[in-house]
């Protein structure tokens, strides 16, 4: 969200216009000529631009007000927003606003609107909170022989990550007592129906089966399966972010944090969220909209906040509660965090690790050194096999790796996972 | 919406037509080309010194052309900067885009005046044909101003009385050049200015 003051003076700094310089040359070209060749008609050639030349206005007034608003308050990467200006200065100036924008966004051509507001549409490549660029404002004078330029410094535009795709959802075998909207195996007052006993006493009437009563000649109940919530911990890996911006590790990570955080608590699961970055902050498992309003400001900002990550040893406990589902969104390329999931699949947390992994350690152009080209290939070689160890050695312990490329939907590498329940060994 | 600023809502010169600017931009090229053929007729009757501003002339046209569609060109497409990343370039690519810019950051279509107007000095006193070449030499920096800008015609129209003044100006003179000379030629240059000056003086303008 822009938030601009509602007025501001803006100094403008004026000079001859491209109009007056033309004029000017052609007046003195032509005078010049008309005393050097005593040609008459060089005169009255300048006739036009001379008599131009001769109304130059009074010296415009040193600044305008700009007034700044933003049409859309919530935007995500990839959507078009646009910033809205006014300029209000002296009468039969003409204003043009050009937007020169941040490295982040991408600016589109400026649009006059109604009353007065210039509309310049934008689009915000990379998630964050970040100056949007500065506001160039051109303006010419009524005669257009002077010609004006302004610069405002616009103010910082918040962005949200776009959230990856998910619609299906990793659910344990065993749930904890808590209500919720996952089908349990255990029987209990859900909707669905499990199955069929017979009638002891201080159980509902209302359940009786009567066809298949009828049928055994005894007393014989519906039994229902409880539904309970998950409890769902994700584990956001961002101590190293490798690759271009806008599709870096860390980049990809916040995205499918963010979705798949708003995927259970859509289901009204609890979620919390633990996030490894220059800190160690996390977010104790909760529901509801508070608690995606705090997973969305953890994951975006970086509020300095937390335990220095040289200095943590594990993984905080409160944020971890027995039987939670712990979903890690990483690269896989900090050694401490590979043995902390050890240490969580040890502790007996079902875990499962989406992979983000998208780049490689680039070789070099075809212009270096051959002898060093191979071995960079040879260095690169070493590396894949490193990373190949590293997640065989967590599906040995029972740590499932999936991995995603940050443009298709989570749902094609969770769904070995999503189809059925997953069983905790632990 | 309208905020506590001091003065009207700046509005720009008119609502501003990516086609309107194209066809600005033609007329130049037009007008242009139109200029310099015209300065060079009649062929081979120039003094010494015609030839090379010839040249010049034509490059001057071409670059003020180009100069025009680039700036047209970049603001019509999306500004994407780079990121830093991917804005290495290499020391030969970086000389050739800097000279580029460099060159055409030079004021060409005013070299394209003066070299109009040297040509049509070495060639021999024609009046009218002088005359013609004022009416486009005019037309010519008006249309480059509304290309370069993106306004329309109309931003002109507080100009249009002492645009008009001008022109009769430069009949009046071309007619009396014509004339068979009375005195010297200082006298018919010294009459011409002070006519131009009187009549900046008396044009009335809203």
């Amino acid at each position: 969200m822009l938030t601009a003051g509602p007025s501001r003076p803006a100094g403008v700094d004026w000079h001859l216009s491209g109009l007056a310089r033309n004029l000017v040359t052609l007046g003195l070209a032509a005078l010049f000529l008309a005393v050097v060749t005593r040609r008459p008609e060089f005169a009255g050639l300048a006739a036009p631009a001379l008599l131009v030349l001769l109304r130059r206005p009074r010296q415009p007034p040193g600044e305008v007000t700009v007034t700044l608003a933003q049409d859309d308050l919530q935007l995500t990467e990839g959507d078009q927003g646009a910033v809205l200006v006014k300029v209000q200065g002296p009468a039969g100036t003409t204003v043009r606003p050009r937007l020169h924008p941040a490295a982040w966004i991408t600016a589109g051509a400026a649009r006059p609107g109604a009353d007065g507001w210039h509309r310049l549409p934008f689009r915000a490549r990379h998630w964050g909170s970040r100056p949007a660029g500065t506001l160039e404002l051109i303006l010419h004078d009524r005669w257009r022989l002077m010609q004006g330029r302004a610069c405002v410094p616009l103010p910082a535009i918040s962005c949200l990550p776009r959230p990856a795709r998910l619609s299906s959802q990793v659910v344990l075998s065993k749930l904890p007592a808590r209500l919720g909207e996952h089908v349990a195996r255990m029987p209990g007052e859900g909707t669905e129906f499990a199955g069929i006993r017979e009638f002891v006493p201080g159980d509902r009437q209302r359940r009786i089966n009567w066809p298949a009563t009828t049928r055994r000649g005894t007393l014989q109940l519906n039994t229902f399966a409880s539904e309970r919530a998950q409890v769902t911990v994700l584990l956001m890996d961002i101590s190293t972010d490798i690759g271009t911006a806008g599709e870096s590790t860390a980049d990809l990570a916040v995205r499918a944090t963010i979705g798949v955080a708003a995927r259970y608590l859509a289901a009204r699961d609890r979620v919390g969220l633990i996030c490894v970055g220059r800190h160690l902050r996390w977010v104790a498992p909760g529901t509801g909209r508070r608690q995606a309003d705090r997973i969305l400001a953890m994951a975006t900002t970086d509020s300095g906040d937390g335990d220095p990550l040289p200095s943590v040893t594990r993984l905080p406990a409160a944020a971890l509660p027995p039987g939670a589902l712990i979903i890690v969104v990483s690269a896989l390329l900090s050694l401490r965090l590979v043995e902390a999931l050890r240490e969580l699949r040890e502790r007996g947390f079902a875990t499962i690790v989406i992979d983000v992994l998208t780049t490689e350690p680039d070789i070099g152009s075809v212009w270096q050194r051959r002898r060093d080209r191979t071995m960079a290939r040879l260095a690169r070689r070493v590396w894949r096999m490193e990373q190949e160890a590293i997640r065989f050695s967590l599906r040995e312990l029972g740590i499932p790796v999936v991995y995603w490329d940050g443009r298709s939907s989570l749902d094609e590498p969770l769904a070995p996972y999503t189809r059925r329940k997953l069983v905790d060994r632990a | 919406m309208t905020g506590p600023g001091r003065g009207p809502a700046l509005t720009a010169g008119t609502p501003r037509r990516a086609p309107a600017q194209v066809r600005f931009t033609a007329a130049v090229a037009v007008l242009a080309a139109g200029l310099t053929a015209w300065t060079a007729l009649p062929a081979g009757s120039g003094r010494a010194g015609t030839r090379p501003l010839l040249v010049l002339a034509i490059i001057s046209a071409v670059l003020t052309v180009t100069q025009l569609a680039a700036s047209l060109f970049a603001a019509r497409t999306e500004v994407r900067p780079r990121l830093d990343a991917a804005a290495y370039r290499s020391p030969l690519a970086t000389s050739v885009r800097r000279t580029a810019a460099g060159g055409l950051a030079l004021p060409w279509p005013q070299a394209l005046i003066v070299s109009a107007l040297a040509l049509e000095a070495l060639h021999p006193a024609r009046p009218w044909h002088t005359a013609v070449l004022g009416a486009v030499l005019l037309a010519f920096v008006l249309t480059l101003h509304l290309a370069d800008s993106g306004d329309g015609a109309r931003v002109l129209r507080p100009q249009l009385p002492l645009l008009v003044a001008g022109l009769g100006l430069a009949a009046l003179s071309a007619g009396a050049a014509l004339l068979p000379p009375a005195g010297s030629g200082w006298l018919a240059v010294a009459a011409a200015i002070a006519a131009v000056l009187v009549a900046g003086l008396a044009v009335p303008l809203g």
